[in-house]
């Protein structure tokens, strides 16, 4: 049973909150993590498909982390990252090694393992050079915390150990109410918007029709389908967490309202923005900054920088032409952005808008941010038959 | 958080039950819907493997 897939699932959580509810009164503060970690392992055995693989990779990252921060020591951490994601790196690539009597593909590949590979590099490029390895079971809970376990959003575990430590506190009638609201809208999102979407809209008119109208309108049911869905399901994560007493990141803040590339990645998928800027943007900046062919062109470096985050991105979702292509047009919309950005600032006005009402431009540019946003997803989804 | 007026109370029994309705008009069996098939982003990831 996969998270958030059935009514049981649900009932199953209901009992789990039960449980965290009632240890409150008799556990001690500092055992959370303890009923924490027997409540997701418990998940994980009985229900999950394929948990010992997931555990496994668990195990695996925390020995690697071990090793290559304490004991081997690497200076470069990108040494580190490659044994870390290695096992996503081989499903992801499709590399398979048939060692008989099984296939290394069928032990690696299950589902929740690029959002767990995300989490154990994001633990891993945080970790300071002598700072001591987390408990294990601390490790545990923030790689398979049962609401967040599939599709996140994604938590950096200083976030998620804070919260951790106050999780019998956290757990009150205000925090109790917030979620409980989290909690309903995200079924309402994704298990009535979405669905009517998909079932009264999204299959309205056959996929592979190449008129005009037909493929406007796919993309239009696509983008929206794409966003109740996904933030229905961060909602649910974010109600379930906060009911049990721990603080799951929002990860869906109004993309509709979104006035430029920039702003929409605040709005659509805020985690694994964040992600992407501090664990890949950033460093790869930086590195451009230390070249010394581009210390006179801060401008290129940054829209280069931008157009790998994205192309990251998009290979992330699997190595296939749509996704790549996606993440690619992202890159170029956040390229040009940042290339208007930084020519209004040079000339001192908006070099596009011009005096316009600043209303205007406010509803003009959410008007060309909803439309570009729709079209780089339709070519994710893989339905545009033009590819 | 706490529901301070009973306008508030009967706006959200209102809202839930609303909820509740049209989820059970959607997956009740008696929905013969041709396409009453949920294809969600969870299954979109486990597609991949």
């Amino acid at each position: 049973m996969l998270p958030f897939s059935c009514l049981e699932f649900f009932v199953i959580m209901l009992g789990f909150i039960a449980i965290v509810c009632a240890a409150k009164y008799v556990v001690a503060s500092k055992n959370y993590k303890y009923i924490l970690a027997f409540l997701n392992a418990l998940f994980l055995v009985v229900v999950y498909p394929k948990p010992y693989h997931f555990l496994l990779l668990i195990i695996f990252s925390y020995a690697a982390t071990y090793f290559v921060s304490e004991v081997i020591k690497f200076n470069k951490k990108i040494l580190g990252i490659l044994i870390l994601l290695l096992p996503m790196l081989l499903v992801k690539l499709d590399i398979r090694f048939g060692f008989y009597p099984f296939e290394l593909n069928n032990l690696l590949s299950f589902a929740g393992l690029s959002y767990a590979s995300f989490r154990i590099m994001g633990y891993y490029m945080d970790k300071a050079p002598n700072e001591k390895m987390p408990d294990f079971a601390s490790y545990f809970n923030y790689l398979a915390f049962t609401p967040t376990l599939l599709i996140g959003p994604i938590d950096k575990f200083s976030r998620f150990k804070s919260s951790q430590n106050t999780g019998f506190e956290n757990i009150n009638t205000q925090n109790f109410i917030i979620g409980w609201n989290a909690l309903i809208k995200g079924i309402a999102f994704k298990y009535i918007f979405a669905e009517v979407i998909d079932r009264y809209w999204l299959n309205v008119y056959n996929p592979s029709s190449k008129e005009i109208l037909h493929m406007a309108n796919n993309m239009y049911a696509y983008y929206l389908f794409l966003f109740f869905d996904f933030a229905g399901y961060s909602n649910m994560a974010l109600g379930v967490g906060k009911m049990m007493g721990i603080n799951v990141p929002v990860n869906f803040l109004n993309p509709f309202v979104a006035v430029n590339p920039q702003d929409f990645w605040r709005r659509f998928h805020i985690t694994l923005g964040e992600w992407l800027r501090d664990y890949f943007f950033t460093p790869l900046y930086l590195f451009f900054s230390r070249m010394s062919r581009f210390k006179k062109h801060p401008l290129a470096r940054q829209n280069i920088a931008l157009v790998l985050t994205f192309l990251l991105m998009g290979c992330w979702n699997g190595f296939k032409f749509n996704f790549i292509l996606s993440g690619l047009i992202f890159g170029i919309y956040s390229a040009i952005h940042n290339t208007y950005v930084t020519n209004c600032k040079k000339k001192g006005k908006d070099v596009f808008f011009g005096n316009l009402n600043p209303t205007a431009v406010k509803y003009i540019s959410i008007f060309i941010m909803f439309n570009l946003a729709a079209f780089a997803l339709y070519i994710f989804s893989g339905r545009c038959p033009l590819l | 958080m706490k529901i301070n007026s009973v306008k508030q109370f009967f706006i959200n029994m209102l809202l839930y039950t609303s909820i509740a309705g049209v989820i059970y008009f959607l997956y009740t069996p008696l929905n013969k819907n041709s396409n009453n098939k949920t294809s969600s982003s969870i299954q979109f990831v486990y597609q991949q493997f």
